[in-house]
């Protein structure tokens, strides 16, 4: 054994100092070197220079806005648009009986399925959705009054089209979404 | 250099209205933090603008829901362009793509931007896309490691293993590099 490390372990033996303790020192100061050694990491990686867009992205970005913003504007109004039409065809042709019952009945999911796609309720007017109620109120009176004929005639038919067309025409009227108490109450008697 | 432009609440409420002077305004706030995030992650030009440009196509289309104040800005802009980039990292195509492409970048196409940052550019353009986006979010960003794994749609403790091992890796290469000026591809 040299004479320094006898020094050394004479040190340790008068300081009360034994290896444990020595051990343990070392491994907080390797805890303490890798916190500062990260810490330098984060400083270094936060001083990294940034980088700069060419200018010629805000253009492309404005047009994108723009396409985005036409888009979103032309759609709202062609489903305001396809809504109010369907309403106007159907109320115009009905009429004169010009529009077979199943048109009618596709017509009236097309509008109360169109009325689901409205996001903004402000977009669909109440006006609207009280048309499009009507004319489906209509259209199962219409469907009422000749299954009682029917029945009038022949006391045991059952006039199964007829029953599937009232079916739908509930169904329509519960898609529509603008349902209020009065309503309501008209569905509850059906 | 970063910019110090300032946006106020009326920038806001007219870029709301689609107001081009105040759209513009604020992307010249902002462009350099979100194009930095981007290309940090991707090391690339082209999935950096790309992430630039849908980040402020969806802040402007989506800004009529920003309801903070003009300070808060900077961070809900920051959010949606770390989600916009770690959606294209998730992605199967980029995740298989961005590998092949940062090997075929060269080292020089580096040397001109970095000044005595070389050997930790270095480091950063060889770890994994995964690794370095969960470093910068997180040492540089300040996002926590709950907000990291839950935009990464993993969990928490991923985030922390990621950002141990990264660490470690940052703390291997670095030492290489100070007895060696090795080349990026040589770490691959």
């Amino acid at each position: 054994m040299s004479k320094s490390i006898d020094n050394y372990l004479k040190y340790l033996d008068d300081n009360l100092v034994d290896v444990k303790t020595i051990q343990e020192i070392n491994e907080s100061d390797e805890h303490l070197y890798e916190i500062n050694r990260i810490k330098s990491l984060r400083k270094a990686l936060k001083d990294l220079p940034q980088f700069q867009p060419d200018e010629s992205n805000w253009d492309l970005i404005q047009r994108s806005i723009q396409d985005e913003s036409i888009k979103s504007l032309s759609w709202s109004s062609l489903k305001s648009l396809s809504v109010a039409s369907l309403i106007v065809f159907v109320f115009l042709m009905q009429p004169f009986n010009f529009i077979p019952d199943t048109t009618i009945i596709q017509s009236n999911n097309l509008m109360a399925s169109s009325f689901d796609q409205i996001d903004d309720v402000s977009t669909a007017s109440n006006m609207h959705a009280l048309l499009t109620q009507e004319l489906i109120y209509r259209e199962i009176a219409a469907i009422d009054v000749l299954l009682n004929l029917d029945s009038q005639d022949d006391p045991f038919s059952q006039n199964k089209d007829l029953i599937l067309q009232r079916e739908s025409l509930i169904d329509a009227l519960l898609h529509v979404s603008l349902i209020n108490d009065e309503t309501g109450l008209r569905l509850v008697e059906l | 250099m970063r910019e110090k432009l300032t946006i106020t609440d009326k920038d806001i409420k007219a870029a709301k209205q689609m107001c081009p002077t105040s759209q513009k305004k604020i992307y010249d706030a902002y462009r350099v933090m979100v194009y930095s995030i981007a290309k940090r992650i991707f090391l690339n030009t082209g999935y950096a603008e790309d992430i630039l440009q849908e980040t402020f196509i969806d802040v402007f289309t989506k800004l009529g829901t920003f309801e903070g104040k003009h300070y808060q800005l900077g961070a809900w802009i920051k959010r949606i362009a770390t989600n916009r980039s770690l959606m294209m990292l998730r992605t199967a195509w980029i995740s298989r793509k961005s590998d092949e492409e940062i090997e075929e970048v060269p080292y020089q196409s580096f040397e001109h931007q970095l000044h005595n940052n070389q050997e930790l550019e270095i480091a950063l353009a060889t770890l994994n896309p995964v690794s370095r986006s969960v470093l910068w979010l997180h040492d540089v960003e300040g996002y926590t490691h709950a907000e990291i794994g839950k935009m990464m749609k993993k969990t928490e403790s991923f985030s922390k293993s990621q950002l141990a091992r990264t660490h470690k890796k940052i703390k291997e290469l670095l030492e290489t590099h100070q007895t060696s000026n090795i080349n990026v591809k040589e770490y691959r």
